[in-house]
């Protein structure tokens, strides 16, 4: 016991830099916008999980196992670009569902471990949807010191333009009838 | 996390005597009278610590704990709690009854999981970084030895005697059980992916490990040292514990508390009930089980017979309340003598 005390203080001793060492903590992102339409009418446009043509940001996509959980799209990106992402659950009636990214690729989103949820429920009587897309992540650089397009700061700002785009792109579509 | 079932069992009736007592007392005098159980929960974005009365299910007092605070841990006479600054490389020392932080302990490296022995002291704490766990004298506020862990510990938990403490070496896929008293490897038992919460049954007969990676829970033999079994769950589990010959596991990316039979495995239930559920832990009394929901931001209050959610309450943003969290209330002061229960 004694020999190891010594043994750890010397080493806090010559190891100043390790000890200043600390890990990424968690980070979400939650937006919620108002569709002028029924919620079916939304969830008619999102419910296929492969089918993410109202992202403006997705060129492509395709989930050969569609709708059922474990299901995998893989999103091609305007900007060039893949990543695949999961679907953790899915719930027609509630009209919601999870997914998860464990590898995302940062130069497409400043994030990785993204997981997040997006629902439609009624607003203003069922006339209205709120749509709510929410996300928790960690930042793209797992270890410390991360460069300034991979910290806190930017994987938080990076997931709610992602989102938003998102919704607003929604929302045009829904409102437009197209 | 509890681990301390049969003997709290009794210490709580003692102490809930002992309590009415000094509630009386309280009341005779005009003081505040001690309630029932209180939830310690860390909020790690708001960089908090809440004091939870869990009858009313409100949040009666919340400070300051700068650091990003994860993990917690609670003297057995709920009168001192331990809180894990991360960030700020150091853990916290809190005054229960006073609601004050007290003094704050340097330990460097990557402070995660923390429990204190049963005696009140020495304090564990995971570390991260150096992969080992720190022992520190509350008393003398210093780092006052270590055990050798896997890579990046996360959970510790202790045993009900005091003798055993184990460690969730996450990224070894092994749990470390170690010989309080002098640090001894008894054994280092490999489980599944990436383990994080750790906690033993009330009995003491068993650990659960969380493995975050693989979506299960290991169930280990605490005298026998091997795997019992591994229990599918929901995804990325963070905690287990037992009560009420129940298992709960709080699934995070699921949104799901899996419950299974401690015995045989066999899912019960899985209750469709959470956010983001991480940190989890029985009532002194085990009837209800109580959750922290990172996403929401409110503490989830179970019965743990029915699996209703019974009650709510907000708390901070981004709670994690990462150890056993839950402790019956500290006598006011100067009533401490009386709640000292025997044998512990």
């Amino acid at each position: 016991m004694f020999r190891k005390l010594a043994a750890f203080v010397v080493a806090l001793l010559i190891l100043p830099g390790l000890a200043a060492a600390h890990g990424p903590t968690r980070q979400k992102a939650s937006e919620t916008i108002t569709i002028d339409a029924a919620p079916d009418k939304v969830w008619a446009v999102i419910e296929n999980f492969g089918d993410m043509s109202w992202h403006p940001r997705i060129a492509m996509a395709d989930a050969p196992k569609g709708n059922e959980k474990g299901s995998v799209r893989t999103l091609g990106f305007t900007t060039g670009g893949m990543m695949e992402e999961e679907l953790s659950k899915y719930d027609a009636e509630k009209m919601t569902y999870s997914t998860f990214i464990g590898h995302v690729n940062t130069d497409l989103l400043p994030a990785t471990n993204y997981s997040a949820t997006i629902t439609v429920k009624p607003a203003e009587g069922g006339a209205k949807s709120d749509v709510t897309w929410r996300a928790a992540f960690y930042r793209g650089y797992p270890n410390n010191e991360p460069p300034a397009e991979l910290n806190d700061e930017a994987a938080v700002t990076g997931v709610s333009a992602f989102i938003t785009e998102g919704l607003e792109n929604l929302k045009k579509t829904v409102e437009s009838g197209s | 996390m509890s681990g301390r079932f049969h003997r709290q069992h009794r210490a709580a009736a003692h102490r809930r005597a002992a309590l009415g007592l000094a509630a009386l007392v309280a009341l005779a005098t005009g003081g505040a009278a001690a309630a029932g159980d209180v939830a310690y929960v860390t909020s790690q974005e708001a960089e908090t610590l809440s004091f939870v009365d869990l009858d009313a299910m409100k949040v009666e007092a919340t400070i300051a704990i700068p650091g990003k605070p994860a993990g917690i841990a609670v003297s057995r006479d709920g009168r001192r709690a331990y809180v894990s600054q991360p960030e700020a490389r150091q853990i916290a020392i809190v005054d229960t009854v006073s609601r004050k932080l007290v003094g704050e302990v340097d330990v460097g490296g990557g402070p995660l999981g923390i429990a204190v022995h049963p005696s009140g002291s020495p304090v564990y704490v995971a570390d991260w970084y150096s992969h080992s766990l720190l022992l520190v004298d509350p008393e003398k506020r210093a780092v006052v030895g270590s055990f050798e862990t896997g890579k990046s510990p996360s959970g510790v938990t202790v045993s009900t005697s005091g003798e055993v403490v184990v460690t969730a070496d996450r990224d070894s896929n092994q749990i470390s059980f170690f010989a309080a008293e002098t640090g001894e490897v008894i054994a280092r038992v490999t489980v599944g992916e990436r383990p994080f919460g750790v906690s033993f049954s009330p009995d003491g007969d068993r650990v659960y490990a969380a493995n975050v990676g693989s979506n299960s829970v290991s169930v280990v033999d605490a005298r026998g040292h091997f795997v019992i079994r591994t229990v599918p769950v929901g995804s990325h589990p963070y905690d287990a514990v037992e009560t009420m010959d129940k298992v709960f596991v709080t699934d995070q990316y699921g949104g799901t508390v899996t419950v299974f039979d401690p015995t045989s495995g066999e899912r019960i239930d899985q209750l469709d009930c959470c956010d983001y559920p991480e940190g989890i832990a029985p009532g002194t009394d085990g009837a209800h089980v109580y959750v922290a929901n990172w996403f929401a931001n409110t503490l989830d209050k179970i019965d743990a017979a029915s699996l209703d959610v019974v009650g709510s309450v907000d708390v901070p943003d981004g709670p994690r309340a990462f150890g056993e969290f839950v402790r019956a209330a500290p006598a006011a002061v100067g009533s401490a003598e009386t709640t000292d229960t025997p044998g512990q």
